[in-house]
C-alpha cells in the first residue's frame, strides 16, 4: 500500500488502517485504555505535522508505529515523574494506595504487559495478537530479527515469572520432530 | 534462544483482554484529533513571525534608546571643545596647537597668548616679525602708494607735510613721507 506524502486522503487511509493495531499495542504498553487512546491520537497529530516530510521509501505503517511507540515511551516517562512527585508530596502522610476502580478493571495480564519495557511489550502484541512474524516486526522496529527474538524471549520469561510457566511458550511443532528427544524415565518424578 | 509459540488459549486470552480493554472508540478519520488540528505549517509560520516581531521590536528599542537617551558623553565632548575654542578665540574649524594636547584642560590666558600665532609663525619663530608684517607682504614691496598700518595710526605726515620741520630734531633723519607730494618736494629741494 503506497501513500503520497502530504496528501490528506492518504493520511486518512493510514489512520483507518493503523488505528486499531496501534490502540491495542499502546494499551499493552500503558496498561490503561484512556492513556492508550490519548497516546494514539497524539501520535497521529505528530505524524500529521510531519506528513509532508514523510519519505515513501520507508513503509508508512512502520513510520507511524515508531512515532506511536515513542509517544508511549514519553507518556510513561512523564507518568513515572508524576508518580515520584506524588510520593514526595505524600512524604510522611499515610499513603492513599492505588485507585480501587483501576485495579479492579485491570487484569493481571495487562498489568504484566505494562510492566515490560515498551518496545518489548509492543513486539509481544505484534507477534502473538496481530500475528506478524519476526521479520515483519523487525521491519516495523527498524532492528534485526535477532533483536526481535530476544525481546520476545524476554517478554515470555517475564510473563512466565508473573503469570505462570505456560507463558514461557512451547517449541513450535514444525521443529519439534528434529529437536525433541524422548526422555528416559528417571524413576523420580515420572512414577 | 528458540522462537517459541504460545498456546492457543493464551493467545485467545491475550486477544480478548486487549479487545475488551481497549475498544475502538474513534476508528474513523473524521473522529481523529488531527482532523480538528490546524495545518502543520501554520504554527511554525506563526512562531517565526512572532520571533521576527520580537527581534524587530528589540532592535527598535535599542535604536531609540541610543538616539533619544541622555547624551552625556557627547555633551561633555562638545562642551570641552567649545571651552577650548572659546579660550583660544578661534572658530571650531581652525587648527590650533591645543589639538595635539590630549588633555582637555583649559589653558591660561598667558598660554593662550603664546599659542595664538598662526602655524606659519610657529614654524619660523626666529624671524621675530610681527604677524601683521607676514600676513601683508604687499606693504613691503610697495611702501609708497599703500600705507602701512603704522602710517595710518600716525597722522602727522599726511595732515601737515611741512610739519617735519616743526617737529624739531627729526629734521636730521627725514622720514619717508607716504604721500607722493611730500616725496616730490623733498627730491626737488
Amino acid at each position: 500500500m503506497t501513500y503520497k506524502p502530504g496528501d490528506r486522503d492518504d493520511f486518512d487511509r493510514l489512520y483507518r488502517a493503523c488505528y486499531p493495531r496501534l490502540l491495542r499495542i499502546l494499551f499493552a504498553v500503558t496498561g490503561d485504555s484512556a492513556s492508550a487512546e490519548d497516546c494514539v491520537q497524539e501520535a497521529f497529530v505528530r505524524a500529521f505535522a510531519a506528513w509532508p516530510r514523510f519519505r515513501p521509501e520507508k513503509p508508512a505503517e512502520a513510520w507511524i508505529h515508531q512515532i506511536a511507540i515513542n509517544t508511549a515511551i514519553s507518556y510513561r516517562r512523564r507518568a513515572r515523574l508524576r508518580g515520584i512527585g506524588e510520593v514526595m508530596r505524600r512524604l510522611g502522610r499515610p499513603g492513599a494506595g492505588a485507585d480501587p476502580a483501576e485495579t479492579a478493571t485491570r487484569s493481571d495480564l495487562i498489568e504484566a504487559l505494562a510492566a515490560l519495557p515498551p518496545r518489548v511489550a509492543a513486539d509481544f502484541v505484534l507477534r502473538y495478537h496481530h500475528g506478524y512474524n519476526n521479520r515483519e516486526i523487525a521491519r516495523f522496529d527498524g532492528v534485526s530479527e535477532r533483536t526481535v527474538g530476544a525481546r520476545l524471549a524476554q517478554a515470555r520469561e517475564e510473563l512466565a515469572r508473573r503469570l505462570g510457566p505456560a507463558w514461557r511458550g512451547e517449541v513450535p511443532t514444525s521443529t519439534t520432530h528434529s529437536v525433541v528427544i524422548p526422555r528416559e524415565p528417571t524413576g523420580l518424578g515420572d512414577a | 534462544m528458540p522462537d517459541r509459540q504460545l498456546a492457543e488459549e493464551l493467545k485467545a486470552r491475550l486477544s480478548a483482554e486487549l479487545r475488551s480493554g481497549a475498544p475502538l472508540r474513534a476508528p474513523l478519520a473524521s473522529q481523529a484529533r488531527y482532523a480538528t488540528a490546524a495545518a502543520p505549517a501554520v504554527p511554525r509560520r506563526s512562531v517565526r513571525g512572532r520571533l521576527l516581531v520580537v527581534v524587530v521590536a528589540s532592535l527598535a528599542v535599542l535604536v531609540v534608546a541610543a538616539l533619544a537617551g541622555p547624551p552625556q558623553p557627547r555633551a561633555w565632548l562638545v562642551q570641552s571643545v567649545g571651552n577650548i575654542a572659546g579660550d583660544l578665540g578661534s572658530p571650531l574649524g581652525t587648527p590650533s596647537p591645543s589639538r595635539a594636547n590630549p588633555a582637555p584642560t583649559t589653558p591660561s590666558p598667558g598660554e593662550a597668548a603664546e599659542k595664538s600665532p598662526s602655524p606659519e609663525a610657529g614654524e619660523t619663530p626666529e624671524a621675530g616679525e610681527t604677524p601683521g608684517a607676514q600676513q601683508s607682504p604687499e606693504t613691503q614691496e610697495s611702501p609708497g602708494p599703500t600705507p602701512t598700518p603704522e602710517t595710518q595710526q600716525s597722522p602727522e605726515p599726511t595732515q601737515s607735510p611741512d610739519g617735519g620741520g616743526t617737529s624739531g630734531g627729526d629734521g636730521d633723519h627725514p622720514s619717508p613721507s607716504p604721500s607722493p607730494s611730500s616725496s616730490d618736494g623733498g627730491s626737488g629741494g
